[in-house]
């Protein structure tokens, strides 16, 4: 008897074992445990509620859906606090401030910061960012797709961003033309060949040369160089993107270095409007756009779940609502699926700065004292100040 | 008590008020100004320890010297140019002469300071421009030619935009004592049978000198300081650089690998703009020195007169039509044009049909709901009230007091302006942190405070030329005769000279209103979550690509904002009269 009350019992334990074993080798990689996850944002919620305000920046333009975003976010987590989203800042004067103010002891003025993932990974790397805690498992209880394993948590916070940046958008770089002014059968087939005389007068640049940096990539340094110094000649303005976007409509210019986004926000307000978009056949890089908490910020859960919750297709279909900013790494809207197309049915190579080995090797390049002064030529040689 | 130390307490005790408000503005601007001296000495952040002189060192090169200092030049003379060109006969025909609808005239003219200058900058170039310009193809379909190369986008064409733009400065500069002057000094010059234009060249003109001196220096200043026309019309890149723009590109640091504002080099084209400003001091010390000779408001019988122009009348209403067309009309046509269309776009058949009042009902919302008009108007009235209290306060120092270093005060003040609005704006900005870390119960940080603060710094300049202007002409004896009656110094500031002042007081204070409310270089920099206001919320609109619901903003606070001014106008001439009145009567 006593035998097989033990056997029965072992017999118990090892189905136990067994069906536990087999509960987690089920459930898809990347996914946490549900209750822990859940747990963990239920948690989060309770301090977000007690914090009751959130001081957060979006990237501009966002003006218009900022009562949507709010309203969407609090309903999300059954929150009533403040919640005051900025997209009035431009991301360089804010991202320079906050370090300045981090730097000087002071804490930031916002408790969320987003803006290109360059930005940040200089912020991380400075110690100027705060890390999430088991960011895995409520990125997982936040967005259904990292839950459903369709995306994984490190595709959302890929190396060197894990666990502090969550990817919500992304900008690809493209020339945008107006199509009364110049057929598409001339528009130049590489980044290299704006530097052709025939452009001159033509064409707007931009005061970011951020597309630039990558051409080392595919250039000699000094061919580099030099090709850009002809851009810059033959540029008739330098200008803010938005900017040059309307001198294309407006007919005044034929081309400019841009973000693809201008183009779909110029078919979304008239589907007539004299502009296109054109890829370069020699790369095209792709920029994330992320969301990160500062040092010190003094919100920090309210923070932490509207930095999750931007990752969400909830939000994505909200903010492009004002501007089409696409996700192509994740992204599962109308627009976002429509641009990753048209950038793959371009057969432009895209880039980005930690595709593999040798572009993060660059882009460390770029930080050093050598890089940066090539940098500086560079700036100069496009935008012709000397 | 000896009689020198009893004359001593007198005399201070007179002034105590206006000596203490003018210490402390005193002490502000000169911290703040020393402090963006300093860093430009500082390799980094100036909480961090370190000497350096290479911000000095990259200015001495050729790109510096050869492009930017001329074309700055070139800007600050040619808007002083202009300015003068229609602010003086503007100041002159709405103010002493009887030409018909001068109030409306004038709040047109004020209004014409709300619309944003990149505004002015698109409309001008839908108008000037070899491609695409309206008025390049009117004079060509005309002539019959294929194209006009007239075009606003250099530097000449960006110094005619400034010029336009500053003249309603310069107008109200000189406003306010050309319209208070005694036209005795007029009636005498008539008598002795000195024509109309004799007696404005010889007579009118050599005692507005002191106005409109420091109106030049003013535009001048404040002309090479302006970034965003520059930068729109071309100033971005090395095709007409400009010290504001360089100075932009080192407080918004274009590079994405890079997030470092750069102070010292910030800096150092700050202390570059503020030479020429010196210079120019100077010479208006200098005329402040014959003060004497300009005093025309006495207490023996004062009666502004109107000049009727008789059969000039046409000439001068056509004259201010012409400055209104150029200034206000064109650019606030391109306003409401661009406000009604889902993208700027030349006139056309096919543009008409795209008309909607769509952008009205957005702009609100994109720019963050109410809260950005109640600090709109907090920050217009709070500076306007404080502006033109502290000016009082510091011009009756430098006016009407004995004390040797007045014209230090002066200078500190005007020489303020020099320094440029970016400049005061990050020194505020980083004074702002220190304070945080010792007194963080201090609302200074990231609030609305520091751009009330960075603003009422901003506008001490220039509406101190208004008020020293306005006190260089009211003489003496009034306010003898009051405290030989009896009357306490502030009393008779108050109950005489005040009264006798107030319409230069009241285009003061209107006028920085104006400015402070379209003002958006510092507010840019300063702006936070907490404190956004409208200048910033219609910049950021058509710096990301919504220039037609920026537009509409900028129409609609235009029309708010020309209502006030038509009002505050009108109130201030009325109470003008009435007081000429009181003073007729009281005579008799």
């Amino acid at each position: 008897m006593k035998t097989a009350v033990a056997v029965l019992w072992k017999c118990v334990v090892l189905l136990f074992v067994t069906f536990a074993l087999i509960g987690i080798k089920s459930q898809p990689a990347g996914a946490a445990s549900g209750n822990s996850g859940k747990d963990l944002l239920d948690k989060l919620i309770a301090n977000a509620k007690a914090e009751g305000t959130l001081n957060a920046n979006l990237r501009p333009g966002l003006g218009p859906v900022i009562p949507d975003l709010a309203n969407a976010f609090k309903k999300r987590f059954g929150l009533d606090i403040d919640v005051n989203l900025d997209a009035l800042t431009t991301e360089n004067e804010l991202f320079a401030k906050i370090r300045a103010a981090l730097q000087a002891g002071a804490p930031p003025s916002v408790d969320m910061l987003g803006g290109p993932d360059t930005r940040h990974i200089e912020m991380i790397e400075q110690g100027l960012a705060t890390r999430v805690d088991n960011w895995d498992a409520l990125l997982a209880a936040v967005n259904p797709l990292v839950a459903s394993g369709k995306v994984k948590p490190e595709v959302v916070s890929p190396s060197p961003l894990t666990g502090y940046s969550f990817i919500w958008a992304t900008v690809t770089k493209a020339l945008l033309y107006n199509p009364k002014l110049i057929a598409k059968a001339d528009l130049p087939r590489t980044r290299a060949d704006l530097a052709d005389a025939k452009y001159k007068g033509k064409l707007a640049t931009a005061p970011w040369v951020d597309a630039w940096q990558y051409g080392v990539l595919y250039y000699p340094k000094d061919k580099w160089l030099e090709i850009a110094d002809r851009v810059g000649k033959n540029a008739a303005a330098v200008l803010y993107y938005a900017a040059s976007t309307e001198r294309i409509l407006l007919g005044e210019l034929a081309l400019a270095d841009s973000n693809e986004y201008y183009y779909w926000q110029a078919k979304m307000k008239d589907p007539a409007a004299p502009i296109g978009v054109h890829w370069f056949s020699d790369y095209t890089s792709v920029g994330t756009v992320v969301n990160m908490l500062p040092k010190g910020s003094r919100h920090p859960a309210a923070a932490t779940l509207f930095a999750l919750w931007m990752t969400t297709a909830e939000a994505e279909t909200i903010l492009q609502r004002a501007v089409p900013y696409p996700n192509l790494v994740f992204g599962q809207s109308p627009i976002s699926r429509e641009i990753r197309a048209a950038v793959k049915g371009s057969g432009s190579p895209t880039v980005t700065w930690y595709d593999n080995a040798k572009t993060l090797e660059t882009y460390k390049w770029y930080g050093t004292k050598e890089g940066r002064q090539y940098y500086g030529k560079l700036v100069r040689a496009l935008t012709q100040r000397r | 008590m000896p009689v020198y130390a009893a004359r001593l307490t007198e005399h201070f005790g007179l002034h105590a008020v206006p000596l203490s408000v003018s210490g402390l503005v005193l002490v502000a601007l000169t911290g703040l100004s020393l402090f963006v001296l300093y860093m430009t000495f500082v390799p980094g952040l100036p909480t961090e320890p370190g000497f350096t002189l290479d911000h000095w060192r990259t200015i001495a090169r050729p790109y510096i010297l050869t492009k930017v200092i001329p074309n700055t030049a070139i800007i600050g003379v040619g808007a002083v140019a202009i300015s003068l060109l229609f602010g003086c006969p503007l100041a002159w025909i709405l103010n002493r002469t009887s030409l018909p609808w001068r109030n409306t005239l004038v709040t047109l003219i004020a209004v014409s300071v709300v619309v944003p200058g990149f505004v002015k900058a698109m409309g001008w170039m839908m108008l000037l421009n070899e491609r695409i310009g309206l008025i390049n193809r009117a004079i060509a379909g005309v002539l019959g030619w294929e194209s006009v190369t007239l075009s606003v986008n250099n530097i000449y064409g960006t110094a005619w935009l400034m010029g336009l733009m500053l003249t309603p400065t310069m107008f109200f500069l000189i406003s306010g004592p050309i319209r208070a002057m005694d036209p005795t000094l007029e009636e005498a010059a008539s008598i002795s049978r000195a024509g109309r234009w004799q007696t404005l060249l010889r007579v009118t003109l050599p005692l507005m000198w002191p106005g409109i001196l420091g109106g030049a220096i003013y535009v001048f200043m404040t002309a090479i300081s302006v970034f965003e026309i520059p930068a729109l019309l071309g100033g971005m890149g090395g095709q007409m650089p400009v010290l504001a723009t360089e100075l932009f590109y080192e407080i918004h640091p274009p590079s994405q690998t890079s997030i470092d504002i750069h102070y010292g080099a910030a800096g150092v084209y700050g202390a570059l703009m503020a030479v020429p400003s010196l210079v120019g001091l100077y010479f208006y010390h200098h005329a402040l020195g014959q003060g004497h000779r300009y005093e025309v408001i006495t207490a023996k019988g004062y009666r502004p007169r109107l000049s009727d122009l008789g059969r000039y009348t046409p000439l001068a209403l056509g004259f201010v039509l012409l400055y209104l067309l150029l200034a206000t009309v064109l650019p606030m046509l391109v306003l409401i044009w661009a406000s009604l269309l889902p993208y700027l776009q030349v006139p056309s058949l096919a543009a008409l049909s795209k008309l909607s009042f769509a952008n009205y009902t957005k702009f609100l919302p994109a720019m963050g709901g109410a809260l950005i008009i109640r600090n709109t108007v907090i920050l217009v009235v709070s500076v306007s009230v404080l502006v033109t209290l502290l000016s009082f306060m510091i011009s009756w120092v430098v006016v009407r007091t004995k004390i040797r270093w007045r014209f230090a005060i002066d200078s500190v003040v005007l020489a303020s302006h020099a320094i440029p609005s970016l400049a005061f704006a990050f020194a505020l900005f980083m004074l702002s942190l220190i304070v945080i870390r010792w007194l963080p119960w201090l609302p200074f940080y990231g609030t609305l405070g520091i751009i009330i603060l960075a603003n009422i710094l901003n506008r001490l300049p220039y509406a101190t030329r208004i008020t020293n202007a306005a006190l260089l002409q009211v003489h003496h004896e009034l306010e003898e005769c009051a405290r030989t009656c009896g009357g306490r110094p502030l009393t008779v500031m108050r109950r005489v000279v005040i009264p006798l002042v107030r319409p230069s007081l009241i285009f003061a204070a209107l006028w920085t209103a104006l400015l402070s409310f379209s003002e958006v270089s510092m507010a840019l920099f300063l702006t936070s979550t907490q404190n956004k206001i409208l200048s910033v919320g219609v910049w950021s609109l058509w710096a990301t690509g919504y220039l037609s619901i920026a537009s509409a903003a900028a129409v609609v606070t235009v029309a708010i904002m020309g209502t006030l001014v038509f009002i505050t106008v009108g109130l201030g001439g009325q109470r003008v009269t009435s007081l000429q009145q009181t003073v007729t009567v009281a005579q008799r």
